[in-house]
């Protein structure tokens, strides 16, 4: 009895699993948005192989500004960089700040979102009112104001986890200002789910809130999780392109939003180098443009409501 | 049913109409900005008030309102005169004796005299030891200690005794300002909340007669100028923070003159035959500083506080490389304190002038007792941590900016020697609170990247150094004895050979112990339009010390 009750929990999964990427894939949006996102991975996973190491203004050779050519397939900055090669190594940093900021952002979020469901009461009041502030104060606005502070108080040269400080400032930074609507939904999630039958049957055979909550709430949030991650992804990656875009990225890393920022101060948009400014910009647009396809195919997936009926 | 139709459409196109008209009438306006014969401007600058007491970033547009006695303008030539028309000195070098124009008028009619004058520096003079001391703006105390008297003879005669022979009559660059106006004006207001709202009453070629922070200045050509109401029908001086706007301008033919562009707007500029691009050397440093303090707000490692660790790191900084690949060629080579538009002082130190060479510098390096023992590439200090600099930049308020490629270049120099720098850019106010002294919150950081502006005056060329200086103008806070000597001594000499020797030892002196590293001496970039008017500058087409030209400029 228990062995076929095994197997045909197995094959369920397995149905389930097949079901969805059937019907995630079926969808053009998320199609668009897997091409563009594995093309991107893959050129951040291998920059050194695509255009050999990151170019600095001391190993720069090409002339200043110069318009795309053969040698230069994407022009050059205004000391000479070619802009292929810091737009192929600013990728990699780009995607790393986005994809770190946003799990901090999607632990946290789901974090006080699930507490605050799950208890409700004092706790519920007190981390939504918390939220509430990170959600009616814009999270640029707060990252503005919160980054050079936080450069400044930790300032001190070293390594962070394996980043330099500004970089890790930044990550930090973009997690924590920008978990407010993860919180939201998944706490109103967790209201119903925790309505549900089998959480009063886990209650029922002793489970403890903190296994409730991992065990029986938690895989039932993730198609919320995974659908408000990618688009927190894209926003993480905008707010990481606006702050350094202002000066607060590191200027030897070039990320996308530094390039942008370098291509601004030396001018480039009043002399017409285009392939400057667009460069990066068509980079910053394309990835965050996948990321919200993929977050609104997830959606339509897992969202049986919005499902169009047949 | 149709005459309403009928009455929604005409409305529409009438909306449609009304709309269009401001954007037409105004783009004519942009074609032809000639025809009203007011000169247009543009930099990048961000004046706070029009009261000189108070603040340092008014330079623009006050310059233009007010003159200075004499000032470096008037030294340099015959035609760029002050307030004073002419001036000599007693054969004992302590009584200096200004002849005002004869006859000059202030803006509203009153007379302009000595006494004028004399009140503009009595205000500043009086006020020192006082909690109010006015100095905190561009008419400064500073300086003025040497002063024994100053005396109106007639109102055409100013007399300013000095204690000891100083050229600080001469040189000081304080704007004179009317009497009759600031008279009732308390030395706490001068300080801070006198605002000397528009229309300013001055003896300058063009009056401001409107100004609003953060867009722009008004200026009208004052009818009772000395030599003449200028020709032009006013000026517009709009103030931006970055250099786009400025560039776009001039293309679109909404300037006349534009300063402070970038390398590339530049030479995007000097292609087109409808500009005239110049550049103008500027009295600014573009520095690399180590924090030399030991104690409270010490750097990372000892290493910084002695000399021959940073002896060694000038010889991994390549300035030639900075001035071709950064600023591309728009600046010079930095050497010494002494910036080469103070012709008269410069030296290129070229018998002890250290050469790029990386593997020199790990030579020194090594001699000095900073190795790589355990063999990570990087090397370690005398206390055995391995070296990991933070080198702190930003720009500040009223210099020119250091393009990133210069912070670039050193870090990654700095790293080829086995010394990891990690960059933190700063904005000014944070920049400032960081390098102020240890007693007022600074420190703690190691290196740091750069500019100042302050004049080519020798006083003013040693402040980098100097011991009174320290955590406002001397970043690294070094302090040597000899050197503060050598700064007194020049303050009270007025003789040209006698003032470049001194300026020579002082500038070897902090060459040899290295608290600083000149990275260049930049240029500002200036381009205008060919087609309005004719007068400008030749070299330099608009002066940054003084009104020129605009007391001559014509319309064509």
């Amino acid at each position: 009895m228990s062995k076929i009750n095994v197997l045909s929990r197995s094959r369920l999964r397995a149905r389930a699993i097949s079901g969805f990427l059937r019907h995630f894939i079926g969808h053009g949006g998320a199609q668009l948005g897997l091409v563009c996102l594995g093309f991107f991975l893959a050129v951040a996973a291998m920059p050194d192989t695509l255009v050999g190491p990151l170019e600095t203004a001391i190993t720069a050779t090409g002339d200043f500004l110069a318009p795309p050519s053969r040698l230069h397939y994407l022009g050059t900055d205004e000391v000479g960089r070619d802009v292929l090669n810091l737009v192929v190594h600013g990728a990699r940093i780009s995607l790393t700040i986005a994809l770190l900021a946003t799990v901090i952002s999607l632990v946290v979020g789901t974090t006080v979102g699930i507490t605050a469901g799950y208890f409700g009461g004092l706790a519920d009041v007190c981390l939504m009112r918390v939220t509430d502030f990170f959600f009616v104060v814009p999270s640029f606005v707060l990252a503005l104001v919160i980054t050079p502070v936080a450069l400044e108080a930790m300032g001190a040269g070293g390594e962070i986890l394996g980043f330099r400080p500004s970089l890790f400032v930044i990550i930090v930074v973009i997690g924590l200002t920008s978990w407010a609507f993860v919180a939201r939904v998944i706490r109103s999630q967790t209201l119903s789910l925790k309505e549900r039958t089998f959480i009063d049957r886990a209650r029922v055979a002793g489970s403890s809130n903190t296994s409730i909550m991992l065990r029986h709430i938690l895989p039932n949030l993730v198609p919320q999780v995974a659908a408000n991650g990618a688009l927190v992804v894209a926003n993480a990656i905008y707010i990481e392109t606006s702050l350094s875009f202002l000066g607060l990225g590191d200027p030897l890393q070039p990320s996308w939003g530094t390039l942008l920022s370098l291509a601004q101060r030396s001018g480039a948009a009043s002399v017409g180098a285009w392939w400057y400014l667009g460069a990066p910009g068509v980079c910053v647009l394309t990835v965050s443009l996948a990321f919200v396809l993929i977050g609104n195919a997830l959606d339509d997936t897992f969202n049986p409501r919005r499902r169009v009926i047949p | 049913m149709d005459k309403w139709q009928l009455g929604r459409r005409a409305a529409l196109k009438a909306m449609l109409i009304g709309s269009a008209t401001p954007w037409i009438i105004s783009s004519k306006a942009l074609a032809s900005s000639c025809g009203d014969h007011i000169v247009r401007l543009a930099a990048i600058a961000a004046p706070d008030t029009m009261n000189p007491f108070a603040t340092w970033s008014s330079f623009w547009p006050t310059v233009f309102t007010y003159d200075t006695l004499v000032g470096p303008e008037a030294q340099r030539h015959a035609d760029r005169k002050g307030y004073a028309k002419e001036w000599s000195v007693s054969d004992d070098n302590l009584t200096w004796t200004f002849k005002i124009w004869p006859g000059m008028k202030w803006s509203d009619g009153h007379p302009a005299t000595a006494k004028d004058a004399a009140f503009t520096y009595n205000f500043l003079r009086d006020s020192i030891g006082k909690p109010d001391e006015l100095n905190v703006g561009y008419n400064n105390t500073d300086g003025m200690d040497v002063i024994e008297s100053i005396k109106v003879v007639d109102d055409e005669t100013l007399q300013i005794v000095t204690k000891l022979p100083s050229l600080w009559p001469v040189n000081n660059f304080n704007l004179i300002v009317p009497e009759h106006i600031w008279r009732d004006v308390s030395y706490a207001e001068a300080r801070s909340t006198f605002r000397n709202d528009a229309p300013l009453v001055g003896t300058g070629p063009m009056i401001i007669s409107e100004f609003q922070q953060g867009q722009f200045a008004r200026l009208t050509p004052n009818s009772h100028f000395r030599t003449g109401k200028p020709k032009t029908a006013g000026m517009v001086f709009r103030f931006f923070d970055t250099a786009d706007p400025i560039a776009q301008g001039l293309k679109s033919g909404d300037l006349d003159y534009g300063v402070s562009l970038t390398a590339a707007q530049w030479t995007d500029l000097s292609k087109d035959p409808a500009f005239v691009v110049g550049e103008s050397l500027t009295p600014q440093w573009n520095y690399l500083a180590f924090n030399t303090v030991s104690g409270k707000g010490e750097g990372s490692t000892k290493a910084l506080q002695d000399p021959a660790f940073r002896d060694a790191i000038g010889y991994a900084i390549d300035q030639k490389a900075i001035v071709d690949r950064a600023m591309r060629g728009h600046a010079d080579p930095g050497v010494g304190l002494v910036v080469p538009m103070a012709a008269n002082y410069y030296s290129d130190l070229s018998d002890i002038r250290r050469h790029f060479d990386l593997a020199e510098a790990g030579r020194r390096l090594d001699a000095a007792g900073y190795r790589d023992t355990n063999g990570d590439g990087i090397r370690e200090d005398k206390e055995g941590n391995s070296f990991q600099l933070e080198l702190i930049t930003g720009t500040t308020s009223g210099t020119l900016e250091i393009p990133i490629a210069v912070v670039q270049l050193v870090a990654g120099w700095l790293g080829q020697i086995g010394i990891p720098v990690s960059v933190t850019q700063l904005d000014s106010g944070a920049l400032s609170a960081r390098t102020a002294a240890p007693a007022n919150g600074g420190g703690g950081w190691d290196l740091l990247v750069r500019a100042n502006w302050l004049s080519g005056s020798p006083h003013d060329l040693l402040s980098l150094g100097s011991g009174k200086l320290v955590g406002t103008t001397n970043k690294s806070q070094w302090t040597n004895d000899k050197f503060d000597k050598i700064l007194s001594e020049i303050d009270v000499t007025i003789d040209v050979n006698k003032i470049r020797e001194l300026l020579d030892q002082a500038s070897r002196i902090i060459y040899m112990e290295a608290p600083y590293i000149m990275l260049c001496y930049p240029f500002v970039l200036e381009a205008r339009r060919k087609d309005c008017f004719v007068g400008w500058g030749e070299k330099g087409i608009m002066s940054m010390e003084g009104y020129f030209p605009f007391d001559r400029l014509r319309p064509i």
